[in-house]
């Protein structure tokens, strides 16, 4: 298996879990903090972030 | 014996009890073998749901949420077109199944003893319904033009909101439309459009759509992505945040 092949089998076997990871985090981050007294701004950036990462999860191949 | 290697034992006499018995129609493979990725869905799925149901978002300035707008009431509809979508249908088997992994892939090395049924088993022929879901998806897309046209006349103004709304009113547009299955029905079910009525009409409308076809699971991704980014972004202006400004005045 050549080099290039391996890093995209790599890729292809991370962009579940990060997808995954993602929506977990726009969840959790985005909705379950409201209970927990996080400003407004720290919630809204959990939230993107785990929007970047469902859209990596989806594009990586 | 190591863990992996029990698990696959028991995996195997599973589907070798199931190929001899009718089950396997009724309960595939893909549901009952330890599968770690479709269980962690099924649970942030679940998860996602009641975060839905226990958080709703109230109409906010004119905005309506596209999960609480009156379409909610018939939501199973547009989530079992989404369901038996072909490009989130190749997406689940090689993601969440991982079976089949691609075309005539053999990487799995179980092509003997875990043939891959297609819609064959009782679960998977649901999947042949997306061609009547279609109808039922196509009717529901002028509600989403509505929730645009409510958010204009609230206060007469084109706001950033408004664009939000109608960015997911034209990206679902976009994926409905790039259908399969209509793809079927405007054209692709003639099989001589020179003899066919109006086929030159219907030739170029299916070559159009044709182009968009090519698309669908980009288009898929994006509408359910921006369905996500309107509810999160109405969920921050209900929050408070500053992201919502007038363009201009009617």
């Amino acid at each position: 298996m050549s080099h290039s092949q391996s890093r995209h089998l790599v890729r292809r076997e991370m962009k579940y879990p990060i997808f995954l990871l993602g929506m977990f985090i726009i969840i959790a981050g985005g909705i379950g903090v409201q209970h927990l007294g996080v400003p407004v701004s720290t919630e809204a950036a959990t939230v993107a972030l785990g929007f970047v990462l469902v859209v990596l999860g989806l594009v990586i191949e | 014996m190591h863990n992996n290697q029990i698990v696959e034992v028991f995996s195997t006499g599973i589907h070798r009890n199931l190929q001899k018995s009718v089950a396997k129609y009724f309960f595939p493979y893909e549901f009952i073998e330890s599968n770690w990725r479709l269980w962690t869905f099924i649970i942030i799925i679940a998860l996602g749901s009641w975060a839905l149901i226990a958080y709703p978002v109230s109409p906010i300035n004119g905005y309506i949420d596209p999960f609480y707008s009156p379409t909610v009431l018939i939501v199973p509809i547009p989530g079992l077109f989404r369901l038996t979508c072909y490009a989130y249908r190749k997406d689940y088997h090689r993601h969440l199944f991982h079976h089949p992994l691609a075309c005539e892939n053999t990487e799995r090395e179980d092509a003997a003893t875990r043939r891959y049924t297609g819609e064959k088993n009782a679960v998977f022929q649901f999947e042949n319904l997306h061609r009547y879901l279609l109808y039922a998806g196509i009717l529901l897309l002028p509600f989403f033009y509505y929730d645009f046209y409510v958010s204009l006349t609230y206060a007469n103004s084109l706001r950033i909101g408004s664009l939000v709304i109608l960015a997911n009113a034209l990206t679902l547009t976009a994926w409905t439309l790039s259908c399969h299955a209509f793809r079927h029905i405007i054209g692709g079910n003639i099989d001589c459009y020179s003899c066919a009525r109006a086929g030159g009409a219907r030739n170029s409308v299916w070559r159009i759509q044709s182009w968009w076809n090519s698309r669908h699971e980009a288009l898929a991704w994006i509408s359910l992505l921006t369905i996500f980014f309107t509810d999160l972004y109405l969920r921050g202006l209900t929050a408070g945040l500053p992201i919502d400004h007038i363009l201009f005045n009617f």
